[in-house]
Protein backbone atom coordinates (compact mmCIF):
# COMPACT_ATOMS: atom_id res chain seq x y z
CA UNK A 1 0.00 0.00 0.00
CA UNK A 2 2.83 2.42 0.88
CA UNK A 3 4.76 1.91 -2.33
CA UNK A 4 1.64 2.23 -4.50
CA UNK A 5 0.67 5.51 -2.86
CA UNK A 6 4.28 6.71 -3.01
CA UNK A 7 4.49 6.02 -6.74
CA UNK A 8 1.21 7.75 -7.44
CA UNK A 9 2.27 10.82 -5.42
CA UNK A 10 5.60 10.98 -7.21
CA UNK A 11 3.86 10.57 -10.56
CA UNK A 12 1.89 13.67 -9.61
CA UNK A 13 5.16 15.50 -8.88
CA UNK A 14 4.69 15.47 -5.12
CA UNK A 15 7.78 15.17 -2.91
CA UNK A 16 7.27 12.14 -0.66
CA UNK A 17 9.67 9.98 1.38
CA UNK A 18 8.85 6.52 2.81
CA UNK A 19 10.03 4.92 6.09
CA UNK A 20 11.35 7.96 7.89
CA UNK A 21 12.70 7.30 11.40
CA UNK A 22 11.28 9.89 13.75
CA UNK A 23 11.91 9.94 17.48
CA UNK A 24 11.22 6.37 18.63
CA UNK A 25 8.99 5.51 15.69
CA UNK A 26 9.22 5.14 11.93
CA UNK A 27 6.81 7.18 9.79
CA UNK A 28 5.40 5.25 6.81
CA UNK A 29 5.28 8.25 4.50
CA UNK A 30 6.31 11.90 4.81
CA UNK A 31 4.84 14.26 2.21
CA UNK A 32 6.36 17.69 1.58
CA UNK A 33 3.83 20.12 0.13
CA UNK A 34 4.27 23.54 -1.37
CA UNK A 35 4.70 26.31 1.18
CA UNK A 36 6.74 24.18 3.57
CA UNK A 37 3.79 22.16 4.86
CA UNK A 38 4.68 18.64 6.02
CA UNK A 39 2.06 15.89 6.16
CA UNK A 40 2.64 12.37 7.42
CA UNK A 41 0.70 9.19 6.74
CA UNK A 42 0.53 5.94 8.71
CA UNK A 43 -0.78 2.97 6.71
CA UNK A 44 -2.78 0.31 8.47
CA UNK A 45 -4.37 -2.85 7.11
CA UNK A 46 -5.59 -3.69 10.60
CA UNK A 47 -5.44 -2.01 14.03
CA UNK A 48 -6.25 1.55 13.02
CA UNK A 49 -6.19 2.52 16.71
CA UNK A 50 -2.46 1.89 16.78
CA UNK A 51 -2.15 3.94 13.60
CA UNK A 52 -3.88 6.88 15.27
CA UNK A 53 -1.61 6.62 18.34
CA UNK A 54 1.45 6.59 16.09
CA UNK A 55 0.18 9.44 13.93
CA UNK A 56 -0.50 11.52 17.04
CA UNK A 57 3.16 11.24 18.02
CA UNK A 58 4.21 12.55 14.62
CA UNK A 59 2.38 15.82 15.23
CA UNK A 60 5.38 17.10 17.18
CA UNK A 61 7.11 17.44 13.80
CA UNK A 62 4.43 17.45 11.12
CA UNK A 63 1.65 19.89 10.28
CA UNK A 64 -0.95 17.21 9.60
CA UNK A 65 -1.07 13.49 10.29
CA UNK A 66 -3.26 10.89 8.60
CA UNK A 67 -4.11 7.24 8.91
CA UNK A 68 -4.62 5.48 5.59
CA UNK A 69 -6.67 2.26 5.46
CA UNK A 70 -8.05 0.16 2.59
CA UNK A 71 -11.33 1.52 1.28
CA UNK A 72 -14.31 0.33 3.31
CA UNK A 73 -17.42 1.59 5.03
CA UNK A 74 -15.87 3.49 7.95
CA UNK A 75 -17.04 2.44 11.38
CA UNK A 76 -18.47 5.11 13.64
CA UNK A 77 -15.68 4.45 16.16
CA UNK A 78 -12.99 5.05 13.51
CA UNK A 79 -14.62 8.30 12.44
CA UNK A 80 -15.07 9.43 16.04
CA UNK A 81 -11.44 8.60 16.91
CA UNK A 82 -10.24 10.66 13.96
CA UNK A 83 -12.48 13.59 14.85
CA UNK A 84 -11.39 13.51 18.50
CA UNK A 85 -7.68 13.24 17.83
CA UNK A 86 -7.45 15.57 14.88
CA UNK A 87 -5.87 12.80 12.82
CA UNK A 88 -7.12 12.69 9.24
CA UNK A 89 -8.49 9.57 7.55
CA UNK A 90 -7.53 8.48 4.05
CA UNK A 91 -8.89 5.57 2.04
CA UNK A 92 -6.70 3.71 -0.39
CA UNK A 93 -8.45 2.11 -3.36
CA UNK A 94 -6.07 0.25 -5.71
CA UNK A 95 -8.62 0.37 -8.53
CA UNK A 96 -8.87 4.14 -8.34
CA UNK A 97 -6.26 6.23 -10.10
CA UNK A 98 -5.83 8.71 -7.25
CA UNK A 99 -3.25 8.17 -4.49
CA UNK A 100 -6.02 8.17 -1.89
CA UNK A 101 -9.36 9.65 -0.94
CA UNK A 102 -9.59 12.06 2.00
CA UNK A 103 -12.49 10.96 4.22
CA UNK A 104 -11.74 13.07 7.29
CA UNK A 105 -9.58 16.20 7.10
CA UNK A 106 -6.69 16.45 9.53
CA UNK A 107 -6.49 19.35 11.94
CA UNK A 108 -3.29 21.38 11.89
CA UNK A 109 -0.94 20.37 14.68
CA UNK A 110 -0.93 22.62 17.72
CA UNK A 111 1.97 20.74 19.30
CA UNK A 112 4.76 21.29 16.77
CA UNK A 113 8.02 21.33 18.67
CA UNK A 114 10.84 23.01 16.67
CA UNK A 115 13.58 20.47 17.48
CA UNK A 116 11.29 17.62 16.41
CA UNK A 117 10.42 19.47 13.21
CA UNK A 118 14.13 19.73 12.40
CA UNK A 119 14.71 16.07 13.23
CA UNK A 120 11.86 15.08 10.89
CA UNK A 121 13.17 17.18 7.99
CA UNK A 122 16.75 15.97 8.48
CA UNK A 123 15.70 12.32 8.67
CA UNK A 124 13.49 12.56 5.61
CA UNK A 125 16.13 14.35 3.56
CA UNK A 126 18.76 11.82 4.62
CA UNK A 127 16.49 9.08 3.27
CA UNK A 128 15.77 10.66 -0.12
CA UNK B 1 22.33 -3.70 63.73
CA UNK B 2 22.50 -2.45 60.16
CA UNK B 3 20.76 0.38 58.39
CA UNK B 4 18.08 -1.98 57.13
CA UNK B 5 17.29 -2.90 60.73
CA UNK B 6 17.09 0.63 62.04
CA UNK B 7 16.54 3.41 59.52
CA UNK B 8 13.24 4.38 57.90
CA UNK B 9 12.67 5.78 54.43
CA UNK B 10 15.66 3.83 53.17
CA UNK B 11 16.73 4.36 49.58
CA UNK B 12 18.37 1.33 48.01
CA UNK B 13 19.73 1.17 44.47
CA UNK B 14 20.38 -2.05 42.61
CA UNK B 15 23.87 -2.72 41.28
CA UNK B 16 22.94 -5.10 38.48
CA UNK B 17 25.80 -4.96 36.01
CA UNK B 18 29.31 -3.46 35.93
CA UNK B 19 28.14 -0.53 33.83
CA UNK B 20 25.85 0.53 36.69
CA UNK B 21 28.83 1.41 38.87
CA UNK B 22 29.33 4.75 37.12
CA UNK B 23 25.94 5.85 38.46
CA UNK B 24 26.52 4.62 42.00
CA UNK B 25 29.76 6.48 42.67
CA UNK B 26 31.02 10.04 42.33
CA UNK B 27 28.18 12.56 42.31
CA UNK B 28 25.69 9.78 43.05
CA UNK B 29 27.41 8.08 45.99
CA UNK B 30 25.58 10.22 48.50
CA UNK B 31 22.20 10.07 46.79
CA UNK B 32 21.21 6.65 48.15
CA UNK B 33 21.63 4.73 51.39
CA UNK B 34 22.42 1.15 50.42
CA UNK B 35 23.68 -0.62 47.30
CA UNK B 36 21.83 -3.87 46.54
CA UNK B 37 24.34 -5.94 44.60
CA UNK B 38 23.41 -8.90 42.43
CA UNK B 39 25.03 -12.12 43.63
CA UNK B 40 26.38 -13.01 40.22
CA UNK B 41 28.32 -9.74 40.13
CA UNK B 42 29.78 -10.53 43.55
CA UNK B 43 30.89 -13.92 42.25
CA UNK B 44 32.29 -12.40 39.06
CA UNK B 45 34.10 -9.22 40.15
CA UNK B 46 34.51 -9.31 43.94
CA UNK B 47 37.78 -7.34 43.92
CA UNK B 48 36.30 -4.52 41.86
CA UNK B 49 33.28 -4.42 44.14
CA UNK B 50 35.49 -4.24 47.23
CA UNK B 51 37.25 -1.29 45.60
CA UNK B 52 33.94 0.40 44.78
CA UNK B 53 32.50 -0.08 48.28
CA UNK B 54 35.71 1.08 49.90
CA UNK B 55 35.97 4.06 47.61
CA UNK B 56 35.32 6.34 50.55
CA UNK B 57 37.47 4.38 52.95
CA UNK B 58 39.83 7.24 53.60
CA UNK B 59 36.81 9.22 54.77
CA UNK B 60 36.24 6.48 57.31
CA UNK B 61 33.21 4.83 55.75
CA UNK B 62 32.21 1.88 53.65
CA UNK B 63 29.16 2.23 51.45
CA UNK B 64 26.49 0.04 53.07
CA UNK B 65 25.51 -2.85 50.85
CA UNK B 66 23.49 -6.04 50.69
CA UNK B 67 23.97 -8.97 48.35
CA UNK B 68 20.98 -10.52 46.61
CA UNK B 69 22.01 -14.19 46.29
CA UNK B 70 19.64 -14.66 43.33
CA UNK B 71 19.01 -18.30 44.26
CA UNK B 72 15.76 -18.17 42.29
CA UNK B 73 17.83 -18.05 39.08
CA UNK B 74 18.29 -21.81 39.33
CA UNK B 75 14.57 -22.65 39.39
CA UNK B 76 13.72 -21.32 35.91
CA UNK B 77 14.18 -22.72 32.43
CA UNK B 78 17.97 -23.34 32.41
CA UNK B 79 18.35 -21.57 29.07
CA UNK B 80 17.56 -18.30 30.87
CA UNK B 81 20.93 -18.37 32.62
CA UNK B 82 22.92 -19.64 29.64
CA UNK B 83 24.84 -18.09 26.84
CA UNK B 84 26.20 -19.52 23.59
CA UNK B 85 29.97 -19.71 23.29
CA UNK B 86 32.14 -20.75 20.37
CA UNK B 87 34.31 -23.78 21.16
CA UNK B 88 36.57 -25.93 19.00
CA UNK B 89 33.64 -28.34 18.59
CA UNK B 90 31.32 -25.51 17.53
CA UNK B 91 28.71 -23.43 19.31
CA UNK B 92 27.97 -24.62 22.83
CA UNK B 93 25.42 -23.49 25.38
CA UNK B 94 26.87 -22.89 28.83
CA UNK B 95 25.81 -21.10 32.01
CA UNK B 96 26.97 -17.50 31.98
CA UNK B 97 30.37 -17.22 33.65
CA UNK B 98 29.09 -15.10 36.54
CA UNK B 99 26.22 -17.54 37.21
CA UNK B 100 28.59 -20.50 37.04
CA UNK B 101 30.86 -18.93 39.66
CA UNK B 102 27.87 -18.27 41.88
CA UNK B 103 26.47 -21.79 41.53
CA UNK B 104 29.91 -23.24 42.31
CA UNK B 105 29.98 -21.18 45.49
CA UNK B 106 26.48 -22.33 46.47
CA UNK B 107 27.24 -26.01 45.81
CA UNK B 108 24.59 -28.72 45.62
CA UNK B 109 21.85 -29.04 44.63
CA UNK B 110 22.34 -26.10 42.23
CA UNK B 111 25.99 -26.55 41.14
CA UNK B 112 25.43 -29.72 39.12
CA UNK B 113 22.15 -28.50 37.63
CA UNK B 114 23.01 -24.92 36.64
CA UNK B 115 22.34 -24.50 32.96
CA UNK B 116 21.14 -28.06 32.44
CA UNK B 117 18.05 -28.55 34.58
CA UNK B 118 15.90 -26.46 36.91
CA UNK B 119 15.99 -27.12 40.66
CA UNK B 120 12.71 -28.30 42.16
CA UNK B 121 11.41 -28.18 45.73
CA UNK B 122 12.05 -31.90 46.04
CA UNK B 123 15.78 -31.26 45.57
CA UNK B 124 15.74 -29.63 49.01
CA UNK B 125 13.82 -32.32 50.88
CA UNK B 126 16.90 -33.41 52.82
CA UNK B 127 17.27 -31.18 55.89
CA UNK B 128 21.04 -31.64 56.03
CA UNK B 129 21.49 -30.67 52.39
CA UNK B 130 19.17 -27.70 52.87
CA UNK B 131 21.12 -26.50 55.87
CA UNK B 132 24.49 -26.87 54.12
CA UNK B 133 23.17 -24.99 51.09
CA UNK B 134 21.90 -22.23 53.32
CA UNK B 135 25.26 -22.01 55.09
CA UNK B 136 27.13 -21.65 51.78
CA UNK B 137 24.74 -18.97 50.51
CA UNK B 138 25.21 -16.98 53.73
CA UNK B 139 28.99 -17.46 53.72
CA UNK B 140 29.10 -16.27 50.12
CA UNK B 141 27.49 -12.99 51.23
CA UNK B 142 29.63 -12.58 54.33
CA UNK B 143 33.00 -13.55 52.88
CA UNK B 144 33.33 -13.00 49.12
CA UNK B 145 33.76 -9.23 49.11
CA UNK B 146 35.35 -9.15 52.55
CA UNK B 147 38.10 -11.57 51.51
CA UNK B 148 39.00 -9.26 48.63
CA UNK B 149 38.85 -6.19 50.84
CA UNK B 150 41.47 -7.61 53.17
CA UNK B 151 43.99 -7.27 50.33
CA UNK B 152 43.19 -3.62 49.71
CA UNK B 153 45.36 -0.76 50.92
CA UNK B 154 42.41 1.18 52.23
CA UNK B 155 41.79 -1.47 54.90
CA UNK B 156 44.55 0.08 56.99
CA UNK B 157 42.45 3.26 57.28
CA UNK B 158 39.39 1.27 58.16
CA UNK B 159 41.19 -0.82 60.78
CA UNK B 160 42.46 2.41 62.28
CA UNK B 161 38.87 3.38 63.06
CA UNK B 162 37.85 -0.07 64.17
CA UNK B 163 36.37 -1.47 60.96
CA UNK B 164 37.87 -4.89 60.31
CA UNK B 165 36.17 -5.76 57.08
CA UNK B 166 33.37 -5.28 54.62
CA UNK B 167 30.29 -7.08 55.83
CA UNK B 168 26.92 -6.68 54.16
CA UNK B 169 24.39 -4.63 56.10
CA UNK B 170 22.24 -7.75 56.50
CA UNK B 171 22.32 -11.22 54.94
CA UNK B 172 19.51 -12.69 52.86
CA UNK B 173 18.38 -16.27 53.29
CA UNK B 174 18.18 -18.44 50.15
CA UNK B 175 14.80 -18.02 48.49
CA UNK B 176 12.75 -19.29 45.60
CA UNK B 177 9.94 -17.67 43.64
CA UNK B 178 6.42 -18.74 44.48
CA UNK B 179 3.41 -18.87 42.15
CA UNK B 180 -0.11 -20.11 42.94
CA UNK B 181 0.94 -23.46 41.48
CA UNK B 182 4.14 -23.80 43.52
CA UNK B 183 3.55 -21.88 46.74
CA UNK B 184 2.57 -24.92 48.77
CA UNK B 185 5.81 -26.68 47.90
CA UNK B 186 8.23 -23.75 48.06
CA UNK B 187 6.85 -21.93 51.08
CA UNK B 188 7.96 -24.46 53.74
CA UNK B 189 11.38 -24.70 52.07
CA UNK B 190 11.80 -20.93 51.98
CA UNK B 191 10.79 -20.80 55.65
CA UNK B 192 13.31 -23.53 56.51
CA UNK B 193 16.03 -21.52 54.72
CA UNK B 194 15.31 -18.52 56.96
CA UNK B 195 15.67 -20.57 60.14
CA UNK B 196 18.76 -22.27 58.82
CA UNK B 197 20.36 -18.98 57.73
CA UNK B 198 19.99 -17.63 61.25
CA UNK B 199 22.24 -20.42 62.51
CA UNK B 200 25.02 -19.53 60.08
CA UNK B 201 24.81 -15.74 60.05
CA UNK B 202 27.66 -15.19 62.54
CA UNK B 203 25.74 -12.44 64.27
CA UNK B 204 24.57 -10.71 61.11
CA UNK B 205 20.92 -9.81 60.81
CA UNK B 206 19.00 -12.26 58.60
CA UNK B 207 16.36 -11.03 56.18
CA UNK B 208 13.98 -13.02 54.01
CA UNK B 209 13.25 -12.32 50.38
CA UNK B 210 9.62 -12.92 49.46
CA UNK B 211 9.27 -13.31 45.71
CA UNK B 212 5.75 -13.91 44.43
CA UNK B 213 3.43 -13.48 41.48
CA UNK B 214 0.81 -10.75 41.43
CA UNK B 215 -2.06 -13.21 41.68
CA UNK B 216 -0.79 -14.44 45.05
CA UNK B 217 -1.37 -10.91 46.31
CA UNK B 218 -5.04 -10.77 45.46
CA UNK B 219 -6.24 -13.68 47.57
CA UNK B 220 -6.67 -12.52 51.16
CA UNK B 221 -6.28 -16.06 52.41
CA UNK B 222 -2.98 -16.53 50.62
CA UNK B 223 -1.78 -13.08 51.61
CA UNK B 224 -2.57 -13.76 55.25
CA UNK B 225 -0.84 -17.09 55.03
CA UNK B 226 2.31 -15.51 53.57
CA UNK B 227 2.29 -12.81 56.25
CA UNK B 228 1.87 -15.42 58.96
CA UNK B 229 4.62 -17.65 57.59
CA UNK B 230 7.21 -14.92 57.02
CA UNK B 231 6.02 -12.87 59.98
CA UNK B 232 6.37 -15.85 62.25
CA UNK B 233 9.90 -16.63 61.12
CA UNK B 234 13.06 -15.49 62.86
CA UNK B 235 14.06 -13.01 60.14
CA UNK B 236 14.46 -9.35 61.05
CA UNK B 237 12.89 -8.09 57.87
CA UNK B 238 11.41 -9.01 54.52
CA UNK B 239 12.44 -7.82 51.08
CA UNK B 240 9.38 -8.11 48.83
CA UNK B 241 9.57 -8.62 45.09
CA UNK B 242 6.28 -9.00 43.22
CA UNK B 243 6.83 -10.23 39.67
CA UNK B 244 6.34 -7.48 37.05
CA UNK B 245 4.57 -5.28 39.57
CA UNK B 246 4.44 -1.87 37.95
CA UNK B 247 3.00 0.60 40.43
CA UNK B 248 1.93 2.76 37.49
CA UNK B 249 0.02 0.00 35.71
CA UNK B 250 -1.26 -2.05 38.66
CA UNK B 251 -4.95 -1.89 39.49
CA UNK B 252 -6.19 -0.31 42.70
CA UNK B 253 -6.93 -3.82 43.98
CA UNK B 254 -3.33 -4.96 43.39
CA UNK B 255 -1.86 -1.80 44.92
CA UNK B 256 -4.08 -2.12 47.95
CA UNK B 257 -3.29 -5.84 48.35
CA UNK B 258 0.44 -5.12 48.16
CA UNK B 259 0.16 -2.44 50.84
CA UNK B 260 -1.90 -4.75 53.04
CA UNK B 261 0.66 -7.54 52.79
CA UNK B 262 3.47 -5.13 53.69
CA UNK B 263 1.42 -3.67 56.50
CA UNK B 264 0.59 -7.10 57.93
CA UNK B 265 4.27 -8.03 58.02
CA UNK B 266 5.25 -4.68 59.44
CA UNK B 267 2.51 -3.95 61.91
CA UNK B 268 1.14 -7.34 62.91
CA UNK B 269 4.45 -9.19 62.93
CA UNK B 270 6.87 -6.31 63.60
CA UNK B 271 9.03 -7.12 60.60
CA UNK B 272 10.81 -4.40 58.72
CA UNK B 273 9.71 -4.43 55.08
CA UNK B 274 11.39 -3.14 51.92
CA UNK B 275 10.02 -3.23 48.38
CA UNK B 276 12.85 -4.48 46.18
CA UNK B 277 11.43 -3.00 42.98
CA UNK B 278 9.32 0.05 43.64
CA UNK B 279 8.72 3.65 42.71
CA UNK B 280 7.03 6.69 44.16
CA UNK B 281 4.03 4.74 45.43
CA UNK B 282 6.39 2.77 47.65
CA UNK B 283 8.02 6.00 48.81
CA UNK B 284 4.56 7.19 49.84
CA UNK B 285 4.11 3.96 51.79
CA UNK B 286 7.42 4.67 53.57
CA UNK B 287 5.98 7.99 54.71
CA UNK B 288 3.19 6.23 56.56
CA UNK B 289 5.38 5.47 59.53
CA UNK B 290 2.49 5.82 61.96
CA UNK B 291 0.63 3.13 60.02
CA UNK B 292 3.67 0.92 59.49
CA UNK B 293 3.91 -0.26 55.89
CA UNK B 294 7.35 0.01 54.28
CA UNK B 295 10.74 1.00 55.67
CA UNK B 296 12.49 1.31 52.34
CA UNK B 297 12.40 1.04 48.57
CA UNK B 298 14.92 -0.28 46.09
CA UNK B 299 15.03 0.46 42.36
CA UNK B 300 17.33 -0.29 39.48
CA UNK B 301 18.86 2.22 37.14
CA UNK B 302 17.04 1.64 33.87
CA UNK B 303 13.37 0.73 33.98
CA UNK B 304 14.18 -0.56 37.44
CA UNK B 305 10.97 0.20 39.32
CA UNK B 306 9.53 -3.18 38.44
CA UNK B 307 11.06 -6.39 37.21
CA UNK B 308 10.13 -9.74 35.83
CA UNK B 309 11.37 -12.66 37.96
CA UNK B 310 12.02 -14.82 34.90
CA UNK B 311 14.57 -12.93 32.81
CA UNK B 312 13.14 -11.53 29.61
CA UNK B 313 14.71 -10.04 26.50
CA UNK B 314 15.63 -6.39 26.39
CA UNK B 315 13.39 -5.00 23.66
CA UNK B 316 14.14 -1.88 21.69
CA UNK B 317 15.77 0.91 23.71
CA UNK B 318 13.72 4.07 23.73
CA UNK B 319 14.25 7.58 25.05
CA UNK B 320 12.27 8.14 28.21
CA UNK B 321 12.19 11.17 30.44
CA UNK B 322 11.24 11.03 34.12
CA UNK B 323 8.61 13.71 34.59
CA UNK B 324 8.82 14.66 38.28
CA UNK B 325 5.26 16.00 38.45
CA UNK B 326 3.88 12.64 37.26
CA UNK B 327 6.53 10.56 39.07
CA UNK B 328 6.97 8.35 36.02
CA UNK B 329 9.12 7.89 32.97
CA UNK B 330 7.35 9.04 29.84
CA UNK B 331 8.13 8.25 26.25
CA UNK B 332 10.02 11.26 25.00
CA UNK B 333 7.18 12.50 22.76
CA UNK B 334 4.74 12.32 25.66
CA UNK B 335 7.20 14.16 27.87
CA UNK B 336 7.48 16.97 25.30
CA UNK B 337 3.69 17.26 25.08
CA UNK B 338 3.34 17.21 28.86
CA UNK B 339 5.94 19.97 29.25
CA UNK B 340 4.28 22.00 26.49
CA UNK B 341 0.96 21.66 28.30
CA UNK B 342 2.42 22.56 31.67
CA UNK B 343 4.10 25.63 30.18
CA UNK B 344 7.59 24.35 30.89
CA UNK B 345 9.04 25.65 27.64
CA UNK B 346 7.96 29.25 28.32
CA UNK B 347 11.27 30.15 29.93
CA UNK B 348 14.17 28.53 31.77
CA UNK B 349 12.84 29.88 35.07
CA UNK B 350 9.43 28.41 34.36
CA UNK B 351 10.99 25.07 33.42
CA UNK B 352 12.93 24.99 36.68
CA UNK B 353 9.88 25.99 38.66
CA UNK B 354 7.34 23.55 37.31
CA UNK B 355 9.27 20.79 35.55
CA UNK B 356 12.63 20.15 37.18
CA UNK B 357 15.59 21.94 38.71
CA UNK B 358 17.80 18.91 39.30
CA UNK B 359 21.56 19.10 38.79
CA UNK B 360 21.29 17.63 35.30
CA UNK B 361 18.47 19.90 34.17
CA UNK B 362 20.38 22.91 35.46
CA UNK B 363 23.30 21.86 33.26
CA UNK B 364 21.10 21.23 30.22
CA UNK B 365 18.56 24.05 30.40
CA UNK B 366 20.72 27.08 29.85
CA UNK B 367 19.02 29.29 27.28
CA UNK B 368 16.08 28.32 25.13
CA UNK B 369 14.30 25.56 27.11
CA UNK B 370 12.52 24.15 24.06
CA UNK B 371 15.78 23.75 22.16
CA UNK B 372 17.79 22.71 25.20
CA UNK B 373 15.32 19.95 26.05
CA UNK B 374 16.18 18.19 22.79
CA UNK B 375 19.32 16.94 24.57
CA UNK B 376 17.07 14.44 26.38
CA UNK B 377 15.72 13.07 23.10
CA UNK B 378 18.63 12.99 20.66
CA UNK B 379 18.76 9.77 18.66
CA UNK B 380 20.81 8.13 15.99
CA UNK B 381 19.33 5.97 13.20
CA UNK B 382 20.14 2.27 13.29
CA UNK B 383 19.22 -0.19 10.55
CA UNK B 384 18.26 -3.78 11.29
CA UNK B 385 16.43 -6.61 9.58
CA UNK B 386 12.84 -7.41 10.50
CA UNK B 387 11.88 -10.46 8.48
CA UNK B 388 12.88 -9.70 4.89
CA UNK B 389 12.73 -5.95 5.37
CA UNK B 390 15.46 -3.56 6.42
CA UNK B 391 13.99 -1.22 9.03
CA UNK B 392 15.51 2.02 10.29
CA UNK B 393 14.70 3.15 13.79
CA UNK B 394 16.11 5.89 15.96
CA UNK B 395 17.96 4.81 19.08
CA UNK B 396 18.85 7.19 21.90
CA UNK B 397 22.48 8.29 21.75
CA UNK B 398 24.88 7.36 24.54
CA UNK B 399 24.86 10.98 25.74
CA UNK B 400 21.06 11.08 25.77
CA UNK B 401 20.80 7.87 27.78
CA UNK B 402 23.35 9.26 30.22
CA UNK B 403 21.46 12.53 30.67
CA UNK B 404 18.10 10.80 31.12
CA UNK B 405 19.55 8.45 33.73
CA UNK B 406 21.32 11.21 35.65
CA UNK B 407 18.14 13.27 35.69
CA UNK B 408 16.22 10.21 36.94
CA UNK B 409 18.67 9.47 39.75
CA UNK B 410 18.75 13.06 40.97
CA UNK B 411 14.97 13.05 41.04
CA UNK B 412 14.79 9.81 43.00
CA UNK B 413 17.02 11.38 45.62
CA UNK B 414 14.74 14.40 45.73
CA UNK B 415 11.69 12.19 46.15
CA UNK B 416 13.21 10.43 49.15
CA UNK B 417 14.32 13.72 50.68
CA UNK B 418 10.93 15.34 50.14
CA UNK B 419 9.22 12.32 51.68
CA UNK B 420 10.90 13.10 54.98
CA UNK B 421 9.41 16.58 55.06
CA UNK B 422 5.85 16.08 53.80
CA UNK B 423 3.12 13.73 54.90
CA UNK B 424 1.83 11.04 52.56
CA UNK B 425 -1.55 12.73 52.57
CA UNK B 426 -0.04 16.03 51.37
CA UNK B 427 1.97 14.23 48.73
CA UNK B 428 -1.17 12.39 47.63
CA UNK B 429 -3.05 15.64 47.15
CA UNK B 430 -0.20 16.89 44.99
CA UNK B 431 -0.50 13.78 42.80
CA UNK B 432 -4.23 14.19 42.37
CA UNK B 433 -3.77 17.71 41.04
CA UNK B 434 -2.02 16.27 38.02
CA UNK B 435 -4.57 13.56 37.22
CA UNK B 436 -6.71 15.49 34.76
CA UNK B 437 -3.78 16.89 32.79
CA UNK B 438 -2.12 13.50 32.63
CA UNK B 439 -5.38 11.77 31.69
CA UNK B 440 -5.96 14.19 28.83
CA UNK B 441 -2.44 13.57 27.59
CA UNK B 442 -1.97 9.84 28.18
CA UNK B 443 -5.54 8.59 28.48
CA UNK B 444 -7.47 7.92 31.66
CA UNK B 445 -6.25 4.37 32.17
CA UNK B 446 -2.58 5.37 31.86
CA UNK B 447 -3.07 8.16 34.38
CA UNK B 448 -5.25 6.19 36.82
CA UNK B 449 -2.33 5.66 39.21
CA UNK B 450 -2.48 9.37 40.08
CA UNK B 451 -5.88 8.68 41.66
CA UNK B 452 -5.25 5.12 42.85
CA UNK B 453 -2.07 5.76 44.86
CA UNK B 454 -3.74 8.47 46.99
CA UNK B 455 -6.79 6.22 47.44
CA UNK B 456 -4.62 3.42 48.85
CA UNK B 457 -2.78 5.86 51.12
CA UNK B 458 -6.06 7.25 52.46
CA UNK B 459 -7.44 3.75 52.96
CA UNK B 460 -4.44 2.72 55.07
CA UNK B 461 -4.58 5.91 57.09
CA UNK B 462 -8.32 5.60 57.70
CA UNK B 463 -8.04 1.97 58.79
CA UNK B 464 -5.40 2.85 61.36
CA UNK B 465 -7.33 5.73 62.92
Amino acid sequence: MVSLVLNRLRDDGIDAVPDVPFMSRCIDLVVFLDGGCINVIEFKLVDWRRGIAQARDHLLGADHAYVCVPVRKPSSSLLAACEDSGIGLLFFDPSCGKPFQEVVSARRSDTIWPPARNWLIQAARAGV
Amino acid sequence: MGLLDTKSGLHLVRYGISADQKYLTGEFLGTYDVAAINGNMVAHIPAALAEFLGDKATQAQVKPFIIDPLTHAFQHDPSKICTTVETEEGAETQPKASIRKMSDAFGEPVASRAGTEAVLPSDFNDAGLRDAFSQRVISFQLDTINNQAQEKKFMKYLRHIGIDGMAPDVVIAPYFWMTPATVEEWQPINRAFIESAAKHARGASVWAQLVITQDLLLSKERRDNLAKEYGGSTCQGVLIWVDQFSEHDASYEHLSAFAQLAQALSKTYSKRVINLYGGYFSILLCQLSEVGVLQGVCHGLEYGENRSVVPVGGGLPMSKFYLPAYHRRLRFGDAVRAIQKLGGFDSVDRYREIICDCVTCREVMTGNPSENFAAYGNTTPIQFKRGDQVVTLNYPTKETKDLCLRHYLHNKRKEFEASKEATAIDASQELEKHYEGAARLLGASEAAYLKDWPKVVRGLTARSS
